[in-house]
């Protein structure tokens, strides 16, 4: 077990996931350090939404490489400041009651479902 | 194309206050079209609504922070920088950041719009909306809170604009 890692009864509280304590999530967006206590609500858009924090803290968010349409604009979609290599009009976060949250993109591509195993959108 | 981005961070707000400005060249300089707009704050743990407009400013204008305000290309190879200059003023073809003091100058709201902080703002006008301020127009852009936030630390903010 990692020195990072703090025992509490009952269970291990996992640190290395983008969080330098128990209850806060840290992520990256547009050159800023994003810092949240939760994970975005269900059901939120981007835009008009800036940020989505997912369930591993991490911050999806609209970059600045874009395609032009006829009547709108896709643009890269960064996670944590890193180019997913999907461009999107639309980043869509779900969630279930007691279930994890699921990151979705939508675009001239077709929707798009982030994979947290691995780390991509399938 | 030629665009650029103008960006604020970490910053603490006075109030009420213009977080990006940026006033158009004189004429025959290039209109600018502006392509999209965020806010956010990076650290906070209260959910909470908040206002933001979109306003054009006329003269006096405000007072601005002009530290990192210079655009930055988008396209690193584009040899020439952006007309817009970094300037505390608020003066013909320059822009400023986080104002300390709004001036006296008429303030027009053109775009009304509320957000939760802990989301931000991300405001991406589908091209046949996006705002041209033409060349030689005398009144400026501004980003603006129009009411004091919650929390006043932490704010980030940004457009992309680009010069057609």
């Amino acid at each position: 077990m990692s020195v990072d890692n703090v025992v509490v009864p009952q269970f291990v509280v996992n640190r290395s996931k983008g969080s330098d304590d128990a209850h806060l999530l840290i992520g990256k967006a547009l050159g800023q350090v994003i810092r949240r206590e939760n994970i975005t609500e269900s059901y939120v858009c981007c835009p008009p939404a800036c940020y989505i924090t997912d369930d591993d803290g991490a911050i999806f968010t609209m970059g600045f490489d874009y395609i032009e349409y006829p009547f709108k604009y896709e643009f890269m979609v960064l996670r944590n400041d890193k180019p997913t290599g999907q461009f999107a009009e639309r980043i869509e976060y779900t969630r279930r009651s007691g279930g994890s949250g699921i990151v979705k993109l939508f675009g001239n591509d077709g929707v798009r479902v982030f994979s947290r195993n691995k780390s991509c959108f399938i | 194309m030629r665009e650029f981005s103008l960006s604020l961070g970490g910053a603490t707000v006075a109030g009420a206050t213009t977080l990006i400005f940026v006033n158009v060249a004189a004429a025959p300089g290039p209109n600018l079209e502006f392509l999209r707009y965020w806010v956010g704050q990076s650290a906070n743990a209260t959910s909470a609504q908040q206002r933001i407009n979109l306003a054009t400013k006329a003269s006096a204008f405000p007072t601005l922070v002009s530290t990192l305000a210079t655009p930055v290309k988008l396209k690193p190879s584009d040899p020439n920088a952006s007309v817009i200059t970094a300037a505390t003023s608020g003066a013909v073809s320059t822009c400023g950041l986080n104002a300390s003091a709004e001036g006296a100058g008429t303030q027009t709201i053109v775009w009304e719009d509320a957000f939760n902080v802990l989301n931000g703002w991300l405001h991406v006008p589908t091209p046949a909306e996006t705002r041209v301020m033409p060349a030689g127009l005398t009144s400026a852009l501004e980003l603006y809170f129009p009411v004091t936030p919650g929390t006043t630390t932490n704010w980030s903010a940004g457009l992309v604009f680009r010069e057609v």
